[in-house]
């Protein structure tokens, strides 16, 4: 069925999440202004050659703000996908390849919980134990196992009665063994394109959440934050949310892209 | 109709676990008495309030007392505003509710027409131009949609004003245009995916073989499609735009906040805030009683539509 080999998302995706991540990365280690330096004179600036995004209404530089709500976005999501990964994975590969009563009562709950929007169960834990970076973080990382456990169980499942599996269990390896050195090599390629639409969910999520004021709270910028900041200035400034929205959809055009070309890739 | 009943048990038993839950996790985990004493709670104090609500008494009876109150419609009283929590929600329900049926009837007003069109010709110049547009549609999330509308109809063509409001009793066609833009935020990105699947769905069907069979025996375009490829391509998109009903409130929160629109998620977001737990506690219920609810209607409907799928 495949009409033509050029895998068109993979590498326009691929490119889009590699320069954006690239930018994020520098951002660590260098922004071109102090983004707590204010400049009366430079109030609303436009972008120009000094200033790429042009200047905040306190007259700093919105492209090193982008830069560092970015990388504060990003972080979280890295962590929230690394959480739902390790912890998906682990309980996926115990419940898919030992079955039994475990395994259907972890997949009811994961139903269960996958019925909810993450973004509602997310705003119901932080209104019982209070917002934050760091909860934020840990909530959606939490909330991220469901999606991933189901992938890696319905893989070990089918693995479980596979030849290489039958002969590694032949040959005296042990389930731990067999699970993580044999199986998990060949589960990999699937949950390529898992990860890359949890990375893309996860900063979707962090940047609702701060959005609406739940998240990541002040001194910290994140992209959400910068954009319920900037609305406030939509008139005087319409290319300070500009950017900051810019950078979000960038963001998750880039990783949906690429988790769309790995599933072609996957075919 | 052992099905049903079945499902209506089930719909039950999970309503029943919902309730317990949101009951652990504002009545226990997070202490009322100290939330409600706030900044001036002192241990005694606390001791006090704690047992004047009957906080003292064995859990199970104060599920029982809560559970008794909350279905005959005592919701509790607002710590932030001293006032009953069922006046404050009932008065920012319709504008919620209005806006969540607004965005789900445009997203299946436009997503049904365009899916078919792409599934229909696929590889056509539309499909191509439908299916790159949803890419990008999939990938601006509502919120920010909401701003996109409000700095291009609100700032740039004043067809609206950014953050007024007309309330319903001032009349019903001014009420409805303030919901058209957030409604459409919402509806954009879910339409871009229930495209997406339909489209998908659409192509497998017209490539089986029953399709080649009602043609060679004559059926024109309109009726294999009608008749015989539709029937079979909505089954898997059900699922996917009752579980939009559950995404497009989740929505409707955030957009709600776009906005400015006094609904139900300015109140939940800002009760948050105030750390107003009965009010959270009220919407939490509701949110999560629809969700299932939704599920239930899903699980009802896709056994309607196919009803070679018994499910458990």
């Amino acid at each position: 069925m495949k009409k033509f080999n050029f895998n068109g998302f993979l590498w326009i995706g691929g490119l889009l999440s590699a320069v954006m991540s690239l930018l994020i990365v520098t951002g660590f280690f260098w922004r071109p202004y102090s983004t707590t330096a204010m400049n009366a004179a430079d109030k609303f600036a436009r972008p120009s050659l000094a200033h790429l995004m042009g200047c905040d209404d306190l007259g700093r530089d919105i492209f090193s703000r982008v830069l560092e709500g970015a990388g504060t976005s990003f972080l979280i999501a890295v962590f929230v996908v690394l959480i739902g990964f390790v912890l998906g994975t682990v309980i996926g590969a115990l419940t898919g390849y030992f079955g039994g009563w475990p395994d259907e009562v972890l997949m009811r709950i994961c139903d269960a919980l996958t019925a909810f929007p993450s973004i509602l169960l997310a705003i119901v834990v932080v209104a019982v134990v209070g917002g934050g970076k760091y909860t934020i973080t840990w909530v959606l990382g939490l909330l991220f196992v469901p999606s991933f456990a189901r992938i890696v169980r319905a893989e070990y499942a089918r693995a479980r009665e596979m030849n290489y599996v039958k002969s590694a269990r032949l040959m005296g390896a042990g389930p731990f063994r067999i699970m993580f050195r044999h199986i998990l090599p060949n589960v990999i390629a699937v949950m390529l394109p898992a990860l890359t639409i949890g990375f893309n969910n996860a900063i979707l999520a962090e940047a609702s959440m701060s959005y609406v004021g739940i998240g990541v709270q002040p001194p910290d910028a994140s992209l959400g934050r910068m954009l319920s900041e900037a609305q406030t200035y939509l008139k005087a400034a319409p290319h300070y949310v500009l950017f900051v929205a810019l950078a979000i959809v960038l963001l998750i055009l880039g990783f949906s892209m690429l988790s769309e070309g790995l599933q072609h890739r996957n075919r | 109709m052992n099905y049903f009943v079945r499902k209506t048990i089930t719909l039950i038993i999970t309503l029943f676990i919902v309730s317990l839950l949101v009951f652990l996790a504002f009545q226990v985990i997070s202490d009322p008495a100290a939330a409600m004493l706030g900044t001036s709670a002192t241990p005694e104090k606390i001791a006090e309030l704690r047992e004047q609500l009957g906080l003292n008494d064995p859990l199970a009876v104060r599920y029982g007392r809560w559970l008794a109150s909350f279905v005959k419609g005592d919701f509790g009283t607002s710590y932030a505003y001293s006032m009953p929590v069922r006046g404050m929600v009932m008065e920012k329900l319709p504008l919620t509710v209005g806006v969540v049926l607004l965005s789900f009837l445009l997203m299946v007003a436009l997503s049904f027409p365009l899916g078919i069109l792409c599934g229909r010709h696929e590889g056509g110049v539309a499909d191509h131009i439908i299916t790159i547009l949803g890419q990008v549609g999939m990938s601006i999330p509502a919120f920010l949609l909401g701003v996109g509308l409000t700095y291009l109809f609100g700032v740039f063509f004043h067809w609206f004003t950014p953050g007024a409001y007309a309330p319903l009793r001032n009349g019903f066609w001014p009420w409805l245009g303030c919901l058209i833009f957030p409604a459409l935020a919402i509806a954009i990105p879910r339409t871009a995916m229930t495209v997406k699947m339909l489209r998908a769905s659409v192509i497998d069907e017209m490539g089986k073989n029953y399709v080649v069979t009602s043609y060679s025996r004559g059926a024109g375009n309109a009726v294999v499609l009608r008749r015989h490829v539709l029937r079979n391509a909505i089954i898997p998109v059900i699922t996917f735009i009752a579980s939009s009903m559950a995404e497009i409130v989740a929505n409707c929160i955030l957009v709600e906040q776009v906005f400015a629109l006094p609904g139900i998620g300015v109140l939940l977001l800002s009760s948050i805030g105030n750390r107003d737990f009965p009010v959270v506690q009220t919407l939490v219920v509701f949110l999560a009683v629809w969700v299932v609810v939704i599920n239930f209607i899903a699980d009802v409907l896709y056994q309607l539509v196919d009803p070679r799928i018994r499910l458990g």
